[in-house]
């Protein structure tokens, strides 16, 4: 009843239910907007209800205490009545009278008395007739001429009526076919002894219509009696159909036949749901009722409870209303902010989100705009620095394309001259001169053949892509192949050249043979290159875990603040020491690459004119690298 | 090392053929072949020297990779695809001296590799050394071979 309107489709239902915050904020408000109202229409109906109830009975009760006071108040004015007729001297001499002996005497009083007392009926409505019998039941006066002579001991008030005043309670008698109820009063003589019994049928039309005064009891509301015998309305209802001489039943009516005096809500002799009131009045032997129709007493209750319904309906309506109003205001902003989510997911970094509110809704579109834009920030730099290491990576190749093409563009022409230049120096048809001219030139094509290697062998390191292997090697095979080469070079230079190998370094290591080459090779080279007088030595020497490669000479030296720099490409130790010396600059350079490549360093001590060593370190490894796992288990 | 000793008779009737654009780098490898006895045929580039190979069946070639016209790599795969050519060895002689460059010429189907500049002392020596694995050479250096390590490397 407060779903939306989702026939039909119980999935969807639920669906919706999990999905949108909406659902709570209606059950919400639904329950905040009915349960109070409810609550108190359902606690205020009942106790209205209740209160009307209460209230209908207690006018039932004065109203049926009002009838019976009446009966009452009818009843002994009916006593008097007849009690004053007997009071009469000549009255009650007469009925004395009527009841002696037969005779002219009984005769005349009787004659006198029915006089009298059809003057009595005349003169008031208060008895229908008055008769008069004797202690056999015999009637001997009576206003009603054609019961005299009559009988009443099978009278029901017969027996009774003998001994005191008495009132017969209304009953069908048989010998009038009428509903009759009976007022009498003893005639006792001089010597107290009862003759007879004066009696005066009472006129129940009277008592019917004080009866059927509605007192204010609405259209539905009676009072009426109820005889004990044979269950007969004493008092004509208010209603056609139902006449008096016919057995009634409610519980009402044989609640108070059987003595009980109370109130309660039950099916009235109508067949209609009614409150009602009884009282049992024992002087009448009869019941007195007074019931009203539950609808009308409840009329005014039911129509507030109508209203009540209504106005609860309308709180509900509205609590639905208000709660689909609020869950679309408050979802609104959440709405926009996904849309804006998904446009920034698709790529549309343009997007912000409306920040419309100061509430949390706001902060959160407020904080999602300056993630968004932190961002863009950041996609923005990292695709600066990914252009940046794009561009490198270009310029880095294009440099080492540029440096690949320069090799084989200087190599042709190179390899032509130095072609040639072999060619002719196997001719032998050359002079001295012309010899020395030849290997003169031939030499300095080779420097610049040098000199291209070096280019290529430092900007490959530099480049970080020089492939590095580990193979054993005889480092002492290595070392004398070595001094076998420079020996030549020492003798030219009349340098002294000497070569140690420590006892302790291993005869077989793992390292790049190539590359340990190429940095001895270097290093002797401008160990020879810088040192015109002395000697050049080359010691090799091993701890735990290094081996060292020395290399010192009695040249010019380094000084201290040219120590790092010397390593750099291009560097000598002064720009006009590379015109005095000559080569490219690089080999120390390529040294320093070297080692770094192969986890090692090269450090030098030096004075300027008190020459210079260079120690290469390297890590010593004298067994093939062995499974890292099988490292971790020994 | 080697089996047999440079004369200037010891490529007396052999036939090689030398591809290269450069007439220089041409005329060294000419030149000193020559030396040796060969007969000389040039090429200026892959198409040629396929023609050349189709037409005169050289013992060797010895060629350049980076050509006009047609490239070493390209000629290469011609003549391995001819059956009349397929076994003639093929020598890369290449300023290209990338350490790539030489595996590059091996996975190609080269017989062996010389980098430029050639050394013109040696250059014969560490040719044939080269070839010597190739049965028809090998068979026709023998008979020249002198020395006591008879075959041997």
């Amino acid at each position: 009843m407060n779903q939306p309107p989702v026939n039909n489709n119980g999935e969807a239902l639920f669906s919706w239910a999990r999905r949108s915050i909406g659902f709570p904020l209606i059950v919400a408000f639904v329950l905040v907007a009915m349960l109070p109202v409810s609550i108190a229409v359902a606690s205020s109906l009942a106790q209205w209800d209740r209160q009307a109830h209460q209230q209908i009975i207690a006018q039932l009760n004065s109203v049926s205490d009002l009838k019976a006071a009446q009966i009452h108040e009818w009843l002994a004015e009916k006593q008097s009545r007849l009690g004053l007729l007997l009071a009469n001297s000549k009255a009650n001499a007469d009925a004395v009278d009527s009841l002696g002996p037969a005779g002219d005497h009984q005769a005349l009083a009787v004659e006198a008395l029915t006089q009298f007392l059809t003057e009595q009926v005349a003169a008031t409505d208060a008895f229908d007739e008055f008769f008069l019998y004797d202690a056999q039941g015999k009637i001997w006066v009576s206003t009603a001429a054609r019961q005299v002579g009559k009988n009443v001991v099978a009278e029901p008030y017969y027996k009774a009526s003998l001994t005191a005043k008495s009132v017969q309670s209304p009953f069908y008698e048989v010998s009038s076919a009428d509903l009759n109820m009976i007022v009498s009063q003893p005639v006792v003589d001089a010597r107290g002894q009862t003759l007879g019994v004066l009696a005066g049928r009472a006129n129940l039309a009277e008592l019917s219509n004080t009866m059927t005064q509605r007192s204010g009891l609405g259209s539905s509301g009676e009072t009426y009696l109820v005889s004990l015998e044979n269950n007969y309305l004493v008092t004509a209802s208010r209603f056609e159909g139902y006449p008096l001489t016919q057995a009634y039943h409610s519980q009402g009516i044989d609640r108070v036949l059987s003595g009980q005096s109370g109130s309660g809500v039950y099916v009235n002799y109508r067949g209609v749901q009614a409150i009602g009131v009884y009282e049992w009045l024992p002087e009448i032997h009869a019941g007195l009722v007074a019931e009203i129709d539950e609808v009308e007493a409840l009329s005014p209750i039911n129509a507030s409870r109508t209203f009540s319904i209504i106005v609860a309906t309308i709180a509900g309506i509205l609590g639905v209303a208000l709660g689909l109003g609020v869950t679309f205001w408050l979802t609104r902003p959440l709405r926009d902010l996904t849309r804006t989510a998904a446009a920034i997911t698709t790529g549309d970094y343009t997007q912000r989100a409306a920040v419309t509110r100061q509430n949390e809704i706001g902060q959160l579109a407020a904080a999602f705009n300056k993630m968004t834009a932190n961002l863009v920030q950041t996609i923005d730099e990292l695709n600066q620095r990914i252009e940046e290491i794009r561009q490198a990576k270009e310029a880095a190749r294009a440099k080492e394309v540029f440096l690949a093409t320069m090799s084989h563009e200087l190599r042709t022409p190179l390899n032509a001259m130095i072609g040639f230049l072999g060619i002719m120096g196997m001719s032998g048809k050359l002079d001295a001169r012309n010899t020395h001219m030849v290997q003169r030139t031939r030499a300095n094509a080779e420097r610049l053949l040098a000199l291209i290697n070096d280019i290529l062998e430092i900007s490959r390191l530099e480049a970080g892509r020089q492939q590095l292997v580990s193979e054993p090697i005889h480092i002492r095979d290595l070392v004398e192949k070595l001094q076998s080469q420079m020996d030549v070079l020492a003798e030219t230079k009349g340098l002294k050249f000497a070569v140690e190998v420590g006892e302790e370094v291993p005869d077989t290591i793992y390292t790049d043979q190539d590359a340990l080459t190429k940095m001895i090779t270097n290093l002797l080279g401008n160990a020879f290159k810088f040192t015109d007088q002395g000697s050049v030595t080359l010691k090799v020497s091993s701890a735990a875990d290094t081996f060292k490669i020395a290399v010192s000479d009695t040249g010019v030296g380094i000084p201290v603040h040219l120590h790092q720099v010397i390593f750099e490409s291009f560097r000598q130790v002064d720009g006009s020491s590379t015109r005095a010396h000559g080569g490219s600059g690089l080999g120390l350079s390529i040294v320093h690459q070297l080692c770094k490549a192969m986890n090692g360093a090269v450090t030098l001590t030096s004075q300027p004119g008190q020459g210079s060593t260079f120690t290469v370190s390297l890590p010593l490894v004298t067994a093939q690298a062995v499974e890292p796992q099988l490292e971790q288990v020994v | 090392m080697t089996a047999f000793t440079v004369s200037d008779t010891l490529l007396q009737g052999w036939k090689v053929l030398i591809v290269d654009d450069e007439t220089d780098s041409a005329e060294v490898v000419q030149v000193l072949l020559e030396m040796c006895g060969a007969e000389i045929l040039i090429a200026n580039n892959g198409q040629q020297g396929f023609e050349y190979a189709l037409k005169h069946r050289p013992q060797f070639i010895v060629s350049d990779l980076s050509m006009p016209t047609m490239s070493g790599w390209k000629m290469l795969e011609k003549l391995k695809t001819n059956p009349a050519t397929a076994n003639i060895p093929v020598i890369a002689l290449t300023a290209h001296v990338q350490p790539t460059d030489r595996e590059r010429a091996f996975s190609a189907g080269f017989h062996n590799y010389l980098a430029k500049p050639l050394e013109p002392e040696t250059f014969v020596v560490e040719l044939l050394n080269l070839l010597i694995n190739v049965p028809a050479i090998s068979e026709q250096l023998n008979p020249k071979i002198e020395g006591p390590s008879n075959g041997s490397q």
